[in-house]
């Protein structure tokens, strides 16, 4: 890469985390492979999800072939805007969302909307 | 997040503001003088954070940036919801006032805590609440 880190400027941060209704029947991510997933982070959702049904089930490497890039079973829906809203709406089973980490900037978004 | 009534089950990616230079700058004296002012401002900052040399230094924050001095007056009665929420870092200051049945509390809080703080506060009956910055402090 041709940058370099100076500093950590120690805020914005956040996470882009797999959710799924808190009263829903889905507790574990691999609940989701095969399911519909709504997110505006489609490759590094699409990423995880190759990477979690590629564990769940190892593809076969006949002959000592790398394995190809197998199409995936977990449907990837492109949203943009109110994500959080889309398994309320019926649209997904989950979701792969930001979520702030910096308590101040939270409520400052959350002041905002109201 | 909540409020949509989701909760996380894994995390994908964590990200943070990182202030990054080129490995070849044009200008590098320009590249040092913006970072070192950056530094500056950010160290006199409520995100006042440790500066280099070692990039990926987690240090631990002074206990001057990390922390403000929260001072607040409350009903005797309530006290005892106002300690829970601002214990301080050894116990809380409290102090009489000249009011019968009220009492002055003051207790360090970290920085990126105080707005709930100030919520959980005037919730308990907590009135009069200031916050202070700490310039300086020997406090372990």
């Amino acid at each position: 890469m041709g940058v370099e880190e100076v500093m950590d400027l120690d805020f914005g941060a956040c996470k882009l985390q797999l959710q799924v209704p808190e009263k829903g029947k889905y507790a574990d991510p691999s609940d989701l492979i095969g399911k519909n997933i709504g997110t505006s982070f489609v490759h590094l959702a699409e990423d995880y999800f190759a990477a979690l049904e590629q564990k769940a089930e190892p593809a076969n490497t006949n002959n000592g072939e790398l394995p190809t890039r197998r199409k995936l079973k977990t449907k990837i829906i492109e949203l943009s805007g109110s994500v959080e809203a889309a398994c309320a709406l019926g649209v997904a089973d989950g979701v792969v969302d930001l979520v702030g980490m910096d308590p101040q900037a939270y409520r400052a978004t959350a002041l905002k909307r109201h | 997040m909540k409020a949509a009534g989701l909760k996380a089950i894994d995390t994908v990616v964590s990200s943070t503001a990182i202030l990054v230079k080129s490995k070849h700058p044009s200008n590098p004296a320009m590249v040092d003088l913006i970072a070192a002012r950056i530094k500056g401002v950010i160290s006199k900052s409520p995100f006042a954070l440790p500066l280099l040399p070692s990039p990926a230094s987690n240090a631990p924050l002074l206990a001057a940036q990390k922390y403000v001095l929260c001072q607040y007056n409350i009903e005797r009665s309530s006290l005892h919801h106002a300690r829970n929420i601002t214990p301080g870092r050894r116990a809380p200051t409290i102090s009489a006032l000249e009011a019968e049945g009220w009492v002055a509390v003051s207790a360090m809080v970290e920085k990126k805590h105080i707005a709930t703080v100030m919520d959980k506060l005037t919730e308990v009956g907590a009135t009069d609440i200031l916050v202070l910055e700490i310039v300086n402090t020997r406090a372990p």
